[in-house]
């Protein structure tokens, strides 16, 4: 649920974030990111930068311009104006190949101490790794933010048929293959990227998430394939499949459903 | 132009500049110059735009070579740079010419200096910037640090620049004694009472894995109430130090359970899920790029009010001494 009035927090002399609600549902999430598109379009002239999480958003501020109360005051009567969530919001459905239990997070696992993670996540939840995949593949994802690293996604289960329920690693590892698809808690999050992380690790995209360099002529002007506001869905692939995507991965061609999440 | 070949590139040098902004949601950081305050006096001593790329030089070991006759400034910490062999002052502009030398030996303070150039480096931009981001490979030059035969390039100096200054008074006075301010805020009512008290009055060791991602530090561990509000959701974590991920403010102070602080870093990472007790001061922040592993850090609460008027005190500056600072050394 949204609150009622949103709850400020002081980040220094230059940031504020902004508490909107506490339950990071599908309906808090885009009323999030409604309100972001608002903050941009209001072109507020101490404006620099805005980070929207599953619950918060962050203003960077120019403390020349505005200090936080004048922000704070500016932002509440912003929101209390309204935030009109439309019942029907654009939303994208991206497929995403996956190859589950593959031996690159299971190589990785392995030297930082720990046994396949897919196996790990099975047995918290006393079920098969067959089972959480089933499970993890089954239902859509809404991306909720892409700021974790360049070409990343952080994206929850739509209405899950089951939540998948794990832990972190205790001592995060020193380095994640890129492509690495990683669960923790309710956020499937992706690391597009060679970076250190804790989530235990499911398995991996042989897609690029970004293209900087206009190798795919798909992303054509922007380079980013995932954006706040899209929707996932994962497909289990096998290692030949992985192979021969991962030989023409500047050709893959991305299926991608136009459509509508309805909130009705 | 081709201004200088690198024969030695010494334990990390990159480009940077004043770095990017408005790149968060896409996890990119704002990077630029970690020392800001001492790249900014550099290129006002050139009369450079501030933002002229210029080097950030970690530590020894970096040699250059001119190819052409143009003038520098190096400032930040002191590592004892020479031309030649012969040592020369740092803050002051610097005329070399085609064949000599500049080499960075040794480390009296600090650990970052930084090389800037009349006219300033140039390179492709990367989302407005020249910064490198090393995390991302982009930016800078070609995305990475200096390596041996590199030719670095700036627009051709077409104007004597002349002999200038800065007053050592004017000049940011580097630790140790490390003392930074912070302002609490964010998920400081998520602490006991008694943890600022603790994170006031430790001596916090700066660790070696410390880089511009973020400051680690170690000392005694804070401590939390019981978890409350959303933390009870279980969206971020089962222990109290875990909230739900939120953006990470420059400077901010992330406190995992442990005796470990994590300072964010100009290449820190966007957003995390540990709770923060507070944030550097901006006016501040700077200084982060100075302190060396082994150092200790205290840090000292102040208000809001005091964070804009210290950040408006340190802005003024840089137009106050104008006249000051450019007027010719005898």
């Amino acid at each position: 649920m949204v609150y009622g009035e949103p709850v400020f927090y002081i980040g220094g002399d230059s940031f504020l974030t902004v508490e909107l609600g506490d339950d990071g549902s599908l309906f808090l999430n885009i009323y999030i990111l409604t309100l972001e598109k608002m903050i941009w379009e209001a072109k507020f002239p101490w404006l620099i930068d805005t980070t929207a999480l599953r619950t918060t958003i962050m203003v960077h501020y120019d403390p020349s311009m505005a200090q936080a109360d004048d922000v704070m005051e500016t932002l509440k009567s912003l929101i209390s104006g309204g935030v009109h969530v439309p019942e029907k919001v654009p939303s994208r459905i991206i497929h995403l190949p996956v190859y589950y239990d593959d031996p690159w997070t299971k190589a990785c696992a392995n030297q930082h101490g720990l046994g396949p993670n897919l196996e790990i996540v099975a047995k918290e939840n006393v079920i098969s790794t067959e089972e959480v995949i089933r499970i993890h593949s089954r239902p859509a994802y809404f991306v909720s933010y892409t700021s974790f690293m360049y070409g990343s996604f952080g994206a929850f289960p739509i209405a899950p048929f089951t939540v998948l329920k794990n832990s972190k690693y205790k001592v995060p590892r020193r380095w994640t293959p890129p492509g690495t698809l990683g669960i923790g808690g309710t956020t499937t999050t992706f690391y597009s990227i060679v970076s250190p992380g804790g989530l235990m690790m499911l398995g991996n995209s042989p897609v690029e998430t970004f293209d900087l360099d206009g190798r795919n002529p798909f992303f054509g002007s922007d380079p980013l394939l995932v954006h706040p506001g899209d929707r996932l869905r994962f497909f289990p692939i096998k290692s030949k499949e992985y192979h021969r995507i991962k030989r023409h991965v500047d050709d893959y061609v991305y299926d991608i459903e136009e459509g509508f999440i309805d909130l009705a | 132009m081709r201004v200088c070949k690198v024969i030695r590139p010494g334990v990390l040098s990159m480009v940077q500049d004043l770095g990017r902004r408005g790149h968060y949601s896409e996890g990119i950081p704002d990077g630029g110059a970690f020392d800001a305050v001492a790249f900014k006096w550099g290129n006002r001593l050139l009369g450079n735009p501030l933002n002229a790329a210029g080097l950030e030089v970690l530590l020894g070991g970096l040699c250059l070579k001119f190819l052409e006759k143009t003038w520098i400034a190096v400032t930040g910490a002191d590592l004892e740079p020479k031309i030649d062999q012969s040592p020369v002052p740092m803050w002051r502009t610097l005329a070399v010419s085609s064949g000599q030398e500049l080499t960075f030996s040794g480390r009296r303070n600090g650990l970052r200096a930084y090389v800037l150039f009349a006219g300033g480096l140039e390179g492709p931009l990367f989302m407005q910037s020249r910064s490198t981001y090393l995390f991302l490979g982009r930016g800078g030059f070609k995305g990475r640090k200096l390596e041996n035969d590199d030719i670095l390039e700036t627009a051709d100096v077409s104007r004597e620049v002349p002999t200038r200054e800065i007053p050592a008074g004017l000049r940011p006075r580097y630790g140790p004694p490390w003392e930074f301010r912070i302002v609490y805020g964010l998920q400081y009512e998520l602490f006991t009472e008694e943890s600022p008290k603790v994170f006031e009055s430790e001596n916090w060791l700066v660790t070696p894995e410390s880089n511009r991602m973020a400051i680690r530090l170690k000392g005694q561990a804070l401590k939390f109430r019981q978890p409350s509000g959303s933390q009870l959701r279980g969206l971020g974590g089962r222990d109290p130090s875990n909230i739900p991920t939120e953006g990470n403010p420059l400077g901010s102070i992330q406190c995992p359970a442990g005796p470990e602080l994590i300072v964010i870093g100009p290449d820190g990472p966007c957003e995390g899920g540990y709770a923060k007790i507070g944030t550097i001061i901006s006016a501040d922040f700077f200084l982060l790029a100075q302190i060396r592993p082994g150092d200790r850090v205290r840090f000292r609460s102040v208000s809001l009010e005091e964070a804009y008027r210290e950040l408006n005190r340190q802005t003024a500056i840089y137009e106050k001494n104008l006249e000051e600072m450019v007027s010719d050394i005898p």
